[in-house]
């Protein structure tokens, strides 16, 4: 069965990218959100294996998005897109649960082993 | 044999910083903080402090903080909570150390007592409860409480390509802390949080050691598991083993690995100690070349040789910068004088059965390290009048419909020199019609004055010693000599003291202190035909006044500007000079600002501006009201230097 993946960004250039990272066998992407609110009624409507979560979005930010989805379902995989610089950010959203971090912009290989380990983790 | 004695101001010093720190996760602790990062940094303190006192040959020292290692010891192992029987004995255990610091500073003998101290502690834990302590609810499924959890020690490196080696470690130090109880880290999770992270050639490397049930195999996994990593190594420590490496995690941030040379940009030597005294001599070295250049500037006046001016210019400007670099390396955070007063506010609200939340601001506005020293008593004053006086008890407070809990205030805050230090209570305040019948029962005011005065002025009666409007002398307050003391030490230093009070609202009060001291700016003056100094910084502008600018109402007449009427007073008058007999125009005039109030100071004639370093007047001048020091000029005229307090 393949991965399915939300992939929550307020910039449509940056979610066709991230789309074609995970244009493979393995991944299925079952969803996009524009914004923080989109991105946790996404989540809670097609509950998928892994997010990719923008910090920066309209609405509600990536990380408040975090904190809400973490209190539907702790167990739930996010991972932090971020550029550089925005350490402390990153750090503030993997307090409030999310799993990782990838930073823009992004190197396919190396997004998809962050991802995979996410997935890999029990 | 190594001569200790050298060693001796650098153990108070640091034994000092571990006790304080003590305190601090103690009443972090007493609020319910109770992580584990809390009880192992007490625990690191108490066996620092012991390991110390050993080398020193303090043995009373060294044997308390033992029995306080071991009591702490059975709350980390989650064989006791720490209760408030614990944390009280804790904090007396702290407070007989540093009692025993103070003898040990005086070359006294170390004062009996401290036996009690240790005898509780002891039995304490002997007592051993053995409820376990309410844990919050784990998630993973029981353990048999018997089983000994192991102490692993896991190594990683960071890979030096990690995008953000903080957040990894972050990370990391998250899926950690799911498989076991982390003793220490190094760095440790603040550090990492503040993105405080030393990398080496190879990477950012990362020492962390847990207690865990898991196996080795079974946390190699999760390390396989976490992206960036390039190396990790998991190794079981024996329970001592792991304790040991608990108090040494900390050094081996600073040790470069394998054969690798220490890097550039290592933490250690970026700061020294050095004697306090050595800053104050290279301020009054600093002073004396600056009276040198006021007399080279004098003499190239009286006869000019080309090029000196300039090269004089360029001195004045190297000794300015100087002195601001010199004043500084002097500043320190205010929080060196607050630091204790969480721990003040604890016990004299449990003393007093008041609830008290104490909250400070602007910990980090720095102040001249001797203000600092100077501040400590005043300030711990002002709070024990504020939690005696001022905070009422709950009842009362319930009853008047405030918060049950009272609060103190403490803000810091800086506007150009001046450092603003404000201490307010949102207790009972002060009740000037109070104050006034006690001032005229102790016979401090005659009847007559009594009549005249403002409300501002009989609060103001606070200050005067003697006075206390206690209802009965408390052992921390009400004695009626604080309020002047610190009103003395204040403006000694040349700040003022702003005293706020609505009864049933509240007491604020404002230390408004100079952030440096010893060099400062003054503006000469003329009076009567004498020369004075009066500093800059006291001074909001100077004026010239014509006569249509002056407005005349009940014998006071009033400078007036952009529609104020700023009260006209000569200088003389304040220093029972000669007043000239009748104004001549233009009348030059300093606008200033005492008690909240402008005034516009007349005098002669403005000389000049200049650079003073202010001595101290020596007995019995420095009973003059309006005399703060001397300064000498250029030309080796000896001034006196000028200060408003005291005058009105």
């Amino acid at each position: 069965m393949p991965i399915r993946v939300l992939i929550a960004d307020d910039a449509l250039f940056m979610r066709n990218m991230i789309k074609e990272v995970f244009a493979s066998q393995e991944f299925h992407v079952i969803g996009e959100a524009a914004n923080g609110v989109e991105a946790i009624e996404k989540y809670k409507q097609l509950k998928p294996d892994i997010t990719t979560m923008d910090i920066v979005m309209p609405l509600k930010s990536g990380i408040e998005a975090v904190r809400e989805i973490v209190k539907i379902d702790p167990n739930a995989r996010i991972v932090m897109c971020s550029a550089l610089g925005q350490e402390s950010l990153v750090m503030e959203a993997i307090e409030a649960g999310a799993k990782d971090y990838i930073v823009k912009p992004f190197k396919p290989e190396k997004v998809l082993e962050v991802v995979k380990k996410v997935i890999a983790a029990k | 044999m190594i001569d200790l004695s050298k060693y001796k101001a650098l153990f108070l010093s640091e034994t000092q910083e571990h006790l304080q720190s003590m305190n601090d996760c103690l009443l972090k602790m007493e609020k319910g903080e109770q992580d584990d990062e809390t009880i192992s940094a007490i625990f690191r303190n108490a066996h620092s402090i012991k390991g110390m006192a050993a080398s020193m040959g303090y043995e009373p020292i060294r044997d308390l903080a033992h029995s306080m290692e071991d009591l702490l010891d059975q709350v980390r192992q989650k064989q006791r909570t720490l209760d408030k029987e614990t944390t009280d004995i804790l904090f007396q255990a702290a407070d007989r150390i540093e009692e025993m610091l103070k003898q040990i500073e005086k070359d006294r003998d170390i004062e009996s007592g401290w036996q009690e101290i240790q005898k509780k502690i002891l039995e304490l834990i002997k007592k051993k409860p053995i409820e376990k302590s309410p844990e919050p609810a784990e998630p993973k499924a029981p353990l048999p409480i018997s089983a000994h959890p192991k102490g692993i020690e896991i190594q990683v490196l960071i890979s030096p390509e990690a995008d953000s080696p903080s957040v990894r470690a972050l990370i990391l130090f998250k899926r950690i802390q799911e498989l076991g109880k982390i003793f220490s880290a190094s760095p440790s999770l603040e550090e990492i949080k503040s993105g405080k992270i030393q990398a080496t050639s190879q990477g950012y490397p990362l020492s962390i050691l847990i207690q865990t049930e898991r196996s080795e195999d079974e946390i190699r996994e999760v390390l396989k598991g976490v992206s960036e990593l390039t190396k990790f190594e998991v190794k079981e420590t024996s329970e001592s083993a792991a304790v040991a490496s608990v108090i040494k995690a900390p050094e081996t941030k600073q040790e470069p690995r394998e054969s690798e040379p220490a890097s550039m940009g290592s933490p250690v030597g970026q700061t020294v100690r050095i004697r306090t005294q050595i800053l104050d001599d290279l301020i009054n070295t600093l002073g004396e070349l600056i009276l040198i250049k006021g007399e080279l500037d004098e003499l190239s006046r009286r006869s000019p040789v080309p090029g000196l001016r300039q090269s004089l210019d360029k001195i004045e400007r190297l000794s300015r910068e100087f002195h601001d670099q010199v004043m500084s390396a002097r500043l320190v955070p205010i929080e060196i004088a607050v630091q204790r007063l969480p721990r003040l506010v604890r016990d004299l609200a449990k003393e007093y059965g008041k609830e008290i939340e104490l909250e400070i601001k602007g910990k980090e506005i720095e102040l001249d390290r001797t203000l600092i020293e100077k501040l400590m008593d005043p300030l711990v004053h002002i709070i024990r009048n504020a939690v005696y006086h001022g905070i009422e008890s709950p009842e009362e407070r319930k009853a008047r419909g405030k918060n049950v809990a009272g609060k103190i205030r403490i803000i810091a805050s800086r506007e150009r020199d001046i450092v603003d230090l404000t201490i307010s209570d949102d207790g009972r305040g002060i009740d000037p019609q109070k104050v006034k019948k006690k001032a005229l029962e102790m016979g401090l005011i005659s009847p007559a004055q009594a009549e005249e005065m403002t409300m501002e002025q009989c609060l103001n009666l606070v200050f005067i010693s003697g006075l206390s409007t206690a209802d009965k002398v408390g052992m921390v307050s009400g004695r009626g000599v604080g309020m002047e003391v610190v009103k003395n030490m204040v403006e000694g230093v040349g700040g003022t003291v702003i005293l706020n009070s609505e009864p049933g609202r509240g007491t604020t009060i404002s230390l408004q202190l100079p952030r440096t001291v010893a060099i400062t700016k003054v503006l000469l003056i003329k009076l009567a035909e004498e020369i004075f100094a009066f500093p800059l910084s006291r001074i909001l502008r100077t004026i010239e006044i014509l006569p249509y600018q002056l407005r005349k109402s009940q014998n006071q007449e009033y400078y007036l500007e952009k529609q104020e009427l700023i009260p006209l007073v000569y200088f003389h008058k304040l220093l029972d000079l000669k007043v000239p007999e009748e104004h001549i125009f233009p009348l030059n005039a300093l606008v200033v600002e005492g008690r909240k109030k402008k005034m516009a100071l007349v005098v002669d004639a403005l000389v000049g501006q200049e650079d003073a370093f202010i001595r101290p007047l020596g007995k019995p001048l420095e009973r003059i009201p309006g005399l703060s020091g001397v300064t000498m000029l250029g030309d080796g005229r000896i001034v006196f230097v000028l200060e408003l307090v005291g005058l009105f």
